[in-house]
């Protein structure tokens, strides 16, 4: 029974939201299906909102637990937990802003707008800066004609790379027409999208078939991971 | 002794990355204090994202939803704020929504963009911010059929059932356009299967540099156009500035951080010849190169 209950709620709900798209609104099964397919995706939203406070639970239980066992780092999850309680307090009363929980939090006076704007905005922004200092290292090292395939891939990263700045343009602009081609934007543009669409394209299509074998599997009752059973039969 | 010049330059092969940070960070430095910027025109992917805002009839109105953090905005954000102006100019209006919880706080910067650069611009006529709301493809799902009943209140709190803003709205098909402004999951991926692939309603995608390969995919049949990247933003701004020369007075940020990023891809390129011709130089010496 623990099993069958929620397979049946799986199916059924899956059924409905598959063969809803497949039939109007005003047709002999439409009502039922219309129902569904408006009312299970707002169902889904309003979980999710219920997946935001389990993320918050977690995140309190796991740094709590781990300054109350002094366990390596500790003082980091103090930071933390002390950044997300100070961040939720200031949204959730609207300081400085509208008072109110039915206020807006991220209104211009509202100090959620400065911590945000002053703090969180610059910290991320820095951080992912930061990354092009890594990516052009490992460039350097990684870029190198070793082999046959190793030269593709030096020459296409380049390619790309100069193609997608105004120097690749202004480079190849003194090429003839007839060897438009040639030119670096264009051949940049030509790499992204023909070899790499139809690599992306070959992926897509695998993960699809992928994802429509596991709902087959899981409405079939195969599949038993997501009904809190490991494994399949 | 007799010079080899192989023995300096197989140095080369393996440089310490503090000079290759050293190098970029001077680079960038420089070219962002002169004000370096280049000529762009738009590229197959961004034109018809312009056209079609050009071609949607006045009043039309278009879904920008704002799908990305601070740390992706330097990137994605120019493009929200020229489609923002391109609507804005052409007398479309602009609906905003996110399916990321920063996306209020974000929405709330172009808010101010439009307060500063467009004063006769009224929120609830023009504009709305609807804000950030959970459940990712799913909540895309629900906006097909009754976009309203998923968002009652826009960010003033004032019901979207009475805002010309949104006159004319029933389901997401009824969109001229839906924008999708985006660096990840959920985003335009959510917007192009979930949105356009079922309404029928035209999708333009704005994404980073690094998510353009993937979305190229979905170009033409499902996206009208993509605008990828810093690149992207600067091709847009481009169009923009030829279209409506109005447009050149404010900032044009896409533009602008082109010059930075041209010059970093530059020295990139250079320290990646630099380092093919110090591993062929330490090979012709005979240690077989350094890596």
């Amino acid at each position: 029974m623990r099993e069958r209950i929620p397979r049946m709620i799986l199916v059924t709900v899956a059924l409905l939201l598959i063969l809803a798209p497949f039939f109007r609104a005003d047709g002999p099964a439409g009502g039922v299906l219309t129902f569904a397919d408006r009312n299970f995706s707002v169902w889904f939203s309003i979980m999710a909102v219920f997946a935001f406070m389990l993320g918050a639970l977690s995140l309190l239980g796991v740094h709590i637990e781990k300054i109350a066992r002094r366990r390596k780092d500790w003082p980091y999850s103090l930071v933390t937990l002390a950044a997300f309680v100070t961040v939720l307090g200031i949204g959730l009363f609207k300081v400085g802003g509208a008072p109110g929980l039915t206020g807006d939090f991220a209104a211009p006076d509202a100090m959620f707008t400065t911590v945000f704007g002053a703090l969180y905005a610059p910290l991320q922004a820095t951080q992912f800066a930061l990354l092009a200092f890594f990516i052009s290292s490992a460039a350097y090292r990684a870029f190198r004609v070793r082999s046959a395939e190793a030269t593709v891939l030096l020459v296409s990263a380049l390619v790309i790379l100069l193609g997608r700045t105004p120097f690749g343009t202004l480079m190849s602009a003194s090429l003839p027409p007839q060897l438009n081609f040639l030119r670096l934007d264009v051949l940049s543009l030509w790499i992204m999208k023909v070899p790499n669409t139809a690599g992306h394209r070959a992926i897509m299509i695998g993960i699809a078939f992928g994802v429509v074998a596991m709902v087959v599997r899981l409405l079939l009752g195969i599949e038993k991971g997501p009904l809190g059973r490991r494994g399949t039969r | 002794m007799k010079f080899d010049w192989r023995v300096p330059a197989a140095r080369l092969a393996d440089l310490d990355r503090r000079w290759i940070y050293l190098v970029l960070a001077v680079s960038l430095i420089a070219t962002m204090l002169t004000g370096l910027r280049f000529p762009d025109k738009a590229s197959f992917l961004v034109q018809p994202v312009y056209d079609h805002v050009e071609r949607l009839p006045a009043g039309a109105v278009i879904l920008c939803s704002i799908d990305y953090s601070p740390s992706s905005a330097p990137e994605v954000e120019p493009m929200a704020v020229a489609i923002t102006r391109h609507a804005l100019l052409t007398g479309h209006r602009v609906v905003y929504v996110s399916l990321w919880p920063e996306g209020n706080s974000l929405i709330e910067r172009l808010a101010g963009m439009i307060a500063r650069d467009f004063p006769d611009a009224d929120e609830g006529r023009d504009w709305a911010a609807l804000g950030f709301k959970s459940g990712g493809e799913m909540l895309v799902n629900s906006l097909r059929r009754d976009f309203k009943a998923m968002y009652p209140q826009d960010r003033t709190g004032a019901a979207t059932s009475g805002l010309p803003a949104l006159a004319g709205i029933e389901g997401l098909a009824d969109f001229g356009l839906v924008a999708a402004f985006s660096a990840g999951v959920p985003g335009l991926r959510e917007w192009i299967l979930f949105g356009g692939d079922v309404t029928g309603v035209p999708v333009a995608g704005a994404c980073t540099g690094t998510g353009t390969p993937q979305f190229l995919a979905y170009f033409p049949q499902q996206i009208v156009g993509l605008i990828g990247g810093m690149k992207g933003a600067a091709e847009y701004e481009a169009a923009l500035a030829e279209g409506h020369p109005e447009y050149r007075q404010p900032t044009m940020r896409g533009t602008d951080n082109m010059g930075p990023q041209a010059v970093a891809h530059s020295v990139i390129i250079l320290f990646i010849v630099l380092g093919n011709l110090g591993m062929l130089a330490a090979r012709r010496l005979g240690n077989g190169g350094a890596r």
